[in-house]
């Protein structure tokens, strides 16, 4: 799915009065089986980006387009990814899984098979039958990341999904997130504010200024897809980033 | 709780209300304060009686009653008030009266507009338990996990499963809490209905031993019904909350 965000406007109010403009007029395109990585200083915008694409909230002004109509998000299947697991605790690591093939509307005689073939993407089968809270952080995010895989998203949205691991942890996952990217049908929009992170992951980095937020610029990195985090050619493009984002 | 076990430190728990009850009886006349062994071999006494086993059986179906109606109620009372603005402005003064107003006074006005029947004691219960469940509810639904709300929104879940499986689950420990809460209060409430207008049940049978001055049978019937709840708590409500909290690992703090 081809989704394109055409001038979007996003105010919120104070709590103490007056607005916070936090989207601007936006423009940003993002093609069909493409990963896009948003680079932006904290409080650009990049959460209420994704929330706009997940259907929490709707936009002041300009237009959400999908394929050439308008969006609508619930006639959509999103998988979203958060910060934090956001799991269900009380329930097993399937069921968790399963939760969201309900939720889709999946049959119920189909969610098991499904759920047994996600988790073994993420490497947790042996796991499926676990509480979350038995599991280490990098692997409950495992289970968040197979969630949303489930359900075979359309658009995949994630939001810093490693920003709260260990630097070994998320660097395993990164290089996990590549290894199936392929196998999913998504075009991810993956919001980061590593900018390494970003070039390593993405086919296209978008660069966000401070509030109110616009793109300032636009890379695409060619690297092949199995790259090593520390390939010269994407360091070159992290420091790119670093100069549009106005730290290096 | 790290070098005695469990066991170990509730038998010490209930040694020392013992101790401490056989200690001030040594203080009074057996008239005034018998000792825990006088008022256990009286219930003991009572136990073999057939109308022992009537009167506790009309004490423990009016406080279940009045509870389970009250507990229905709270729950769907306060999912709305924690969630809903609204009806949280409307119920709020509710909540806050009901919770002033003395037992007591329900029991004589129950009595006074039911007259000497079932009802009296149940809707009793029901009002005094009522204000107190909500407010449990109503402050359980308040500290539900948005993000887990806002999860179950952006996969599109139902309201069924929302409540179900996101919001339900995390109430469970407030619907415990609210069940002892409510027992214990039900208890206090039913014995004081059971006085006024009443020719059954615990507190009717309190009553009498008092109109007898008979100190022993007091004790013995506090003491008899002191011992349902705590058979309700070990045989009903630990089993149900460790079954619920298995999810949950052991942590030591």
């Amino acid at each position: 799915m081809r989704l394109e965000m055409r001038g979007v406007t996003k105010r919120f109010a104070r709590a103490g009065g007056g607005t916070l403009e936090v989207l601007d007029g936006l423009h940003a395109v993002i093609e069909p089986h493409g990963f896009v990585c948003l680079v932006g200083p904290s409080g650009a915008g990049k959460s209420t980006i994704l929330n706009l694409l997940a259907g929490l909230f709707t936009p002041d002004g300009g237009e959400i387009v999908a394929d050439g109509k308008p969006f609508d998000p619930a006639r959509h299947r999103i998988g979203y990814v958060f910060q934090k697991p956001r799991l269900l605790n009380w329930r097993t690591v399937r069921a968790n899984v399963e939760f969201a093939l309900e939720a889709a509307g999946v049959a119920r005689e189909r969610r098991a098979a499904r759920a047994r073939d996600v988790l073994a993407l993420v490497g947790l089968e042996q796991f499926a039958d676990e509480y979350p809270l038995a599991l280490s952080g990098g692997m409950q995010q495992r289970v968040a990341i197979a969630r949303a895989l489930a359900i075979e998203p359309e658009v995949l949205l994630m939001d810093e999904p490693f920003s709260h691991l260990d630097e070994l942890t998320a660097r395993a996952q990164r290089r996990e997130l590549l290894r199936f990217r392929d196998t999913i049908a998504a075009s991810v929009v993956f919001v980061t504010h590593n900018a390494l992170e970003a070039v390593y992951l993405g086919d296209r980095v978008c660069v966000l200024s401070p509030r109110p937020s616009r793109i300032v610029a636009e890379l695409k990195v060619d690297a092949p897809r199995t790259r090593p985090p520390e390939d010269p050619a994407l360091l070159a493009l992290e420091r790119d980033v670093l100069r549009a984002l106005g730290v290096e | 709780m790290t070098r005695l076990g469990r066991p170990a430190v509730w038998l010490l728990s209930v040694a020392s209300i013992l101790l401490l009850w056989t200690a001030l009886s040594a203080l009074f006349p057996p008239t005034l304060l018998p000792g825990p062994w006088i008022v256990a071999r009286r219930l003991g006494e009572l136990a073999l009686r057939g109308d022992f086993w009537i009167h506790l059986r009309a004490t423990i179906l009016r406080v279940a009653a009045g509870f389970v109606i009250a507990f229905v109620v709270s729950v769907g009372a306060g999912i709305l008030m924690g969630s809903r603005r609204t009806v949280e402005g409307v119920l709020e003064s509710w909540v806050l009266v009901g919770l002033t107003i003395p037992g007591l006074c329900w029991a004589v006005l129950a009595v006074m507009w039911f007259g000497i029947t079932e009802t009296a004691p149940v809707f009793a219960i029901f009002v005094v338990v009522l204000p107190m469940l909500t407010l449990n509810m109503w402050h359980g639904t308040k500290s539900v996990d948005r993000d887990l709300v806002e999860m179950a929104r952006v996969f599109r879940a139902s309201r069924l499963a929302l409540l179900r499986d996101v919001v339900l689950p995390q109430l469970l420990p407030f619907c415990l809490a609210g069940a002892r809460l409510g027992f214990a209060l039900g208890w206090k409430v039913v014995v004081l209905s059971e006085m006024f207008g009443l020719s059954s049940g615990v507190g009717y049978m309190i009553n009498r031993s008092f109109a007898a001055y008979s100190m022993d049978d007091v004790l013995a019937w506090t003491l008899g019904f002191t011992l349902v709840m705590f058979a309700f708590e070990y045989a009903v409500m630990l089993p149900i909350e460790r079954r619920l909290v298995r999810w949950r690992p052991a942590v030591a703090f």
